[in-house]
């Protein structure tokens, strides 16, 4: 199903032109409205003039999220400030919020986008949609709301909390699409459990949208099983538009980017330089149409790669994978990129060793070692050498095979690993000092 | 049949002193002590008086523990004792894992018990038996707790 079907189906030679079209026209503005682009031109010695297609849009500076905090609070505003009908913003966890301002026609470009969504996982003209993300200055709220209402569908805007009024209303109303975070799913299902429904049998609900949080296909499973229900991956992040920028269809294999508003470019996050199709790297948009705040290669800090070849469904909008990690999070270890997530998507995979790991960075002069700690897990049943050698040799082949590189694995005696939920503590990197 | 201890521990300073420590806080008589390892880490093993106590008690105080099954044969400790035991054990084709020795007396007389590990106890102890040989039973080890 296609809410738009000429856009979302346009031959690429087409989605180009319009690309290009957009991009010289976006260009303009940004350098003739927002005093940090028309510097950053200056200092790259480029007018607008040199933009004349898509082509060009690696010779235009890229845009961070510290830039963005610099501009607080609307100096990045691309349009008269009367035309401005709705500012959202997002905190930061220093403090300084983003923020991002829309005009009606900004809105109207996210109704279509999630609409587009909806669509494609097979929803329509009145499916009851219940939207429990948050409403708020969180995009997630209302992008859900008015995408929901573009669609045709009933919304329910109960926003988040309260799960046994969401379970009840779930059953009640006999809700067709649940828009939430993947975790809050889990606890829709487990809650209607506990109050003696069977979601698959006694819902009417069918498919879910997702997203505003990384999740694994595992826990796609398990919520589809859990529901009953097709669930669907929608990317957004609100320095750029909320949820919507990309999505899944039917097909679930990868989200397709809504190209006729944005345009997504996958670089190294080192040496920013664009990676080919199918190779993992940080997914840098640049808004096309965007009015209020337009943005020019924003890095995202999201890790995903472009799937390489045409999707089944017969969308022609390029597709990104589901989001492995943050950028900040990312290792680069002899050359190699790696993510704590994949160590850590191995190491739960492994009944014999228990989920608390720890990673030690360390330089010998010339190459990167990594060692990874890891405790056997209780009930392991050892007695001989070889099989705590046989558990490290099995857990150095899966990490070496998801991975691409050579892992040091030391088994350690329980305990010797810190019990903490942050990330930071996981990581020890010595490289760069005098062991 | 007897019920040996198996524990993972690490090749850093003070951990095998660390693992006596804890037996003996809870009052564990140990027997028999062997350690296999390697540069990285080590397995000791341990024959004691309560090993399901002691299993219980050491996890508790953090180290990963395995019961494993052994076979333990008298052996009377004088030359050759334990040549005889090893050349039948050959001749009968057992895969012995690793064995070690500790010495208990019986009847007043001095007495070798071998510990081994394979996969066939059963099948161990009765060619032990047949040859003349005989098997030490867990009460005479352990307080079968
Ligand atoms: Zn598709």
């Amino acid at each position: 199903m296609f809410f738009q079907k000429a856009i979302e189906t346009m031959p690429r030679e087409q989605i180009a032109q319009l690309q290009s079209h957009r991009l010289v026209h976006q260009a303009r503005r940004c350098f003739e409205n927002i005093p940090f682009y028309r510097d950053a031109f200056n200092e790259k010695g480029i007018t607008p003039e040199d933009i004349h297609s898509i082509e060009d849009i690696q010779k235009l500076p890229f845009t961070t999220k510290q830039d963005l905090r610099r501009a607080y609070p609307f100096k990045m505003f691309g349009i008269d400030r009367d035309k401005v009908v709705r500012i959202h913003c997002s905190s930061g966890t220093t403090g300084i919020a983003t923020t991002v301002g829309y005009t009606q026609r900004d809105l109207d470009d996210w109704a279509d986008c999630f609409a587009r969504v909806i669509y494609a996982i097979g929803g329509g003209r009145h499916d009851i949609l219940q939207n429990c993300f948050g409403y708020g200055l969180f995009t997630g709220g209302l992008g859900a709301h008015y995408g929901g209402t573009r669609a045709g569908c009933v919304v329910l805007p109960v926003s988040v909390g309260n799960t046994d009024r969401q379970v009840r209303l779930m059953h009640d109303f006999g809700t067709n699409i649940l828009c939430c975070t993947p975790s809050y799913a889990l606890v829709i299902a487990d809650r209607a459990r506990a109050m003696g429904y069977d979601p698959v049998e006694d819902f009417d609900i069918s498919m879910g949208i997702m997203g505003s949080e990384p999740w694994s296909e595992n826990l796609r499973q398990q919520i589809q099983t859990s529901l009953g229900i097709k669930a669907a991956d929608i990317y957004g992040l609100s320095e750029i538009m909320g949820p919507g920028v990309a999505g899944e269809c039917i097909a679930q294999d990868g989200l397709h980017i809504a190209e006729d508003h944005f345009y997504a470019e996958i670089v190294d996050p080192k040496t920013l330089a664009p990676v080919p199709d199918g190779h993992y790297g940080e997914l840098v948009i640049t808004t096309l149409t965007k009015e209020c705040s337009p943005l020019l290669r924003y890095r995202t800090r999201d890790i995903t790669r472009i799937i390489p070849g045409q999707c089944l469904c017969g969308r022609t909008f390029r597709r990104i994978d589901r989001i492995k990690g943050r950028s900040d999070d990312m290792l680069i270890i002899r050359g190699v990129n790696v993510f704590p997530s994949q160590i850590e998507q191995v190491i739960t995979e492994m009944p014999d060793v228990s989920p608390f790991y720890q990673i030690v960075l360390t330089n010998d002069g010339e190459l990167d070692r990594i060692e990874l700690q890891v405790e056997p897990n209780e009930d392991f049943a050892f007695d001989e050498v070889s099989e705590i050698e046989g558990l490290r040799d099995k857990l150095g082949a899966e990490l070496k095979k998801n991975l691409g590189i050579k892992v040091q694995i030391r088994i350690v005696e329980p305990r010797t690993i810190q019990r903490t939920t942050g990330k930071s503590h996981r990581i020890i990197d010595k490289r760069g000092e005098n062991l | 049949m007897i019920q040996q201890l198996s524990v993972f521990i690490e090749n850093t300073p003070g951990r095998v002193n660390a693992l006596f420590q804890g037996l003996s806080e809870q009052g564990i008589n140990v027997h028999a002590f062997t350690i296999a390892d390697t540069k990285d880490f080590g397995i000791a093993r341990l024959i004691c008086d309560t090993p399901k106590k002691a299993c219980t008690k050491l996890r508790d105080a953090g180290f990963r523990v395995s019961l494993t099954d052994v076979a333990a044969i008298y052996v009377p400790d004088r030359p050759g004792g334990l040549g005889k035991l090893l050349k039948l054990t050959d001749q009968g084709a057992f895969d012995i894992q690793y064995a070690y020795c500790f010495s208990m007396p019986q009847n007043n007389e001095p007495y070798a018990i071998d510990v081994m590990r394979t996969d066939n106890i059963k099948g161990l102890e009765d060619l032990c038996v047949n040859a003349g040989f005989s098997i030490v039973p867990a009460k005479e080890i352990y307080k079968l707790d």
